[in-house]
């Protein structure tokens, strides 16, 4: 018989045994046999579909069985067998192993394939209107950064009370505050004197405001991705997330027949709320920083309640040299998580561009324009309605046809950059809840979020991100609302297993 | 003890992952199998505010194993 040796950190999986006799007489067969005996161990052998992992290493007699016969390499009763997992290896093995395994590989290919991808829509849109590519642009780099820092709102709000985790709601503040300094700064040159105007995302304000949020953050729980987060986990593959979408478009259109209601009899009577206009640009600016710190440390007086926040680190290796240093910086970018805070901050700063080029960044107004072009599209006349009545009827409705809005092609570029990113750092993969009823459960939350958004006048991202930057009271209450939400939420998913 | 938790939605692996820290029985292992890569962010942080250590380790593209072992308290 054979003998088996496994490396140490294997041992658990094998009852401590450090080795076993084997009674197969070849290579595949010692691999079925010790996965049948070692259950635990199986999952590291093989994948899914039962093939032999491709970092897993034989050695027969000190020799790599990839040299031999692979699989088919026959064994004599007395040869030594050795499992290598190049992972296993320990940090440095880990480090400068994973980059040549083939199985690693492969999706940075697919990843390289996409960005061409992502170029040649990029080419195609800057011949018809830059402004079209510009957006395009705008909605990669934005679906890049959420995916690898993994910038989920619906996390940030929902882990205060689920978890008592505040790492990403830290993030987030980091963003508002950065975009808040950058709002300012180009509100500040658009309307100097603030009693003359306003600028920024100011929407009337009232228990509409609170209302709105509250269906959003209840149904962004539910459904597992905010609006900004359905779009980026639509693109890393989660199945689930699509259906949410769609939920969203039909809840934008349900608020849109009711639009008719809301707009004369609530919305158009309440206040805009501008804190320029009622302080003055300089105190408006120093409060929002001073309220925004204040949460921030109240997070942190949070977290450090329940025990702290930890982070696994995953060890790099020696860097000593150039080639080092590149591959480091690669898996830094590219594979590991960025920081929530470093996520972000580059969402605030892409706000600030997006702004500087045209106006803040936001996601379901484009979300609810698909909804009427699919109606109209399917003979519905969605252009006589009042939602949509604020661009003239027929034609006008028609150019907002999916591929030729600024606002569509943004949120496509989010979640085609999300997809992107999520190829090169290998996290790409289409998956399918197994419980069937998660995907009435996504549908369901993607009602609330369109209609609650829409109730708002603006989602996470426009009636919240961009709208405490822009100094308005609107941005405060619909965060309220998502607080408020976001609890009820967990409520909720806590009693569906 | 083994959870599998590949192909849930957020936020379900990770409140798994917490439930069955809770039912774990003394002196055995808790791994988790998960293709949710925020999983890898927020466990750590409650494995450690109950007592665990954890180890990651990836199996495949997009695939890890968390390991999660009760840290001996005496």
């Amino acid at each position: 018989m054979a003998t088996l040796y496994f490396p140490t950190f294997l041992r658990r999986m094998t009852e401590g045994q450090a080795q076993v006799e084997v009674t197969a007489d070849e290579l595949g067969a010692l691999v079925a046999e010790v996965s049948e005996r070692f259950p635990d161990l199986r999952v590291h052998l093989l994948d899914e579909t039962g093939q032999l992992r491709p970092y897993v290493r034989f050695f027969v007699n000190g020799q790599d069985a990839r040299a031999l016969q692979g699989l088919a390499t026959p064994l004599q009763p007395d040869d030594k067998v050795t499992l290598v997992p190049a992972v296993a290896g320990g940090a440095t093995a880990k480090a400068s192993t994973l980059p040549i395994l083939p199985g690693i590989r492969r999706h940075i290919l697919y990843g390289l394939l996409a960005t061409v991808g992502a170029l040649l829509v990029l080419l195609f849109y800057a011949r018809i209107s830059t402004s079209l590519a510009i957006f395009w642009t705008f909605g990669l780099a934005f679906g890049f950064v959420v995916q690898r820092s993994r910038f989920c709102f619906t996390s940030a709000f929902r882990d205060l009370f689920l978890l008592q985790d505040g790492r990403l709601m830290k993030g987030v503040i980091v963003g508002l505050a950065i975009a808040t300094v950058g709002f300012t700064l180009i509100m500040y040159k658009a309307v100097p004197d603030p009693t003359q105007g306003m600028a920024g995302n100011v929407y009337p304000t009232g228990w509409h405001t609170l209302l709105g949020g509250l269906l959003f953050g209840t149904g962004m729980v539910v459904a597992g991705g905010c609006a900004s987060g359905t779009l980026y986990r639509m693109g890393e593959g989660y199945v689930a997330q699509w259906v949410a979408l769609v939920g969203m478009i039909a809840g934008s259109f349900v608020l849109a027949l009711h639009w008719e209601w809301w707009w004369p009899n609530v919305i158009s009577r309440q206040p805009k709320f501008w804190f320029p206009r009622a302080l003055g640009w300089g105190p408006a600016l120093v409060l929002t920083l001073i309220v925004l710190f204040g949460f921030y440390l109240l997070i942190v007086w949070w977290e450090s309640r329940a025990g702290g926040i930890s982070t696994w680190e995953e060890p790099t290796g020696p860097v000593r040299t150039f080639a080092d240093r590149l591959r480091v910086g690669w898996q830094q970018i590219f594979v590991r998580a960025w920081p929530a805070a470093a996520g972000g901050l580059a969402l605030g700063m892409l706000n600030i561009f997006e702004y500087l080029y045209k106006k803040p960044w936001g996601i379901t107004t484009a979300v609810s324009r698909w909804a009427g072009w699919v109606a109209y599209t399917l003979g519905y006349p969605a252009q006589n309605l009042l939602y949509f009545g604020d661009k003239p009827a027929g034609k006008e409705l028609l150019s907002h046809i999916p591929w030729l809005s600024g606002g569509t092609l943004l949120n496509w570029g989010l979640i085609f950059g999300a997809f992107t990113a999520a190829l090169l750092a290998g996290e790409f993969k289409l998956r399918f809840p197994r419980r069937r009823y998660r995907y009435l459960q996504t549908f369901s939350g993607g009602l609330l979020m369109g209609y609650g958004a829409r109730l708002a006048m603006g989602c996470n991202i426009g009636g919240f991100f961009s709208a405490i930057p822009s100094l308005a009271l609107n941005g405060w209450v619909f965060g309220l609302g998502l607080v408020g939400g976001a609890w009820i939420g967990v409520q909720i998913i806590r009693r569906l297993p | 003890m083994r959870l599998d938790v590949r192909g849930e939605i957020c936020p379900y692996p990770m409140l798994k992952a917490v439930e069955a820290m809770k039912r774990l029985p003394e002196g055995e292992v808790l791994e988790v199998i998960t293709d949710h890569a925020p999983a890898l962010e927020s466990i750590p942080t409650q494995a450690r505010r109950r007592g665990f250590s954890v180890k990651i380790e990836q199996t495949g593209n997009p695939e890890w194993v968390i390991t999660l072992t009760r840290e001996v308290s005496s």
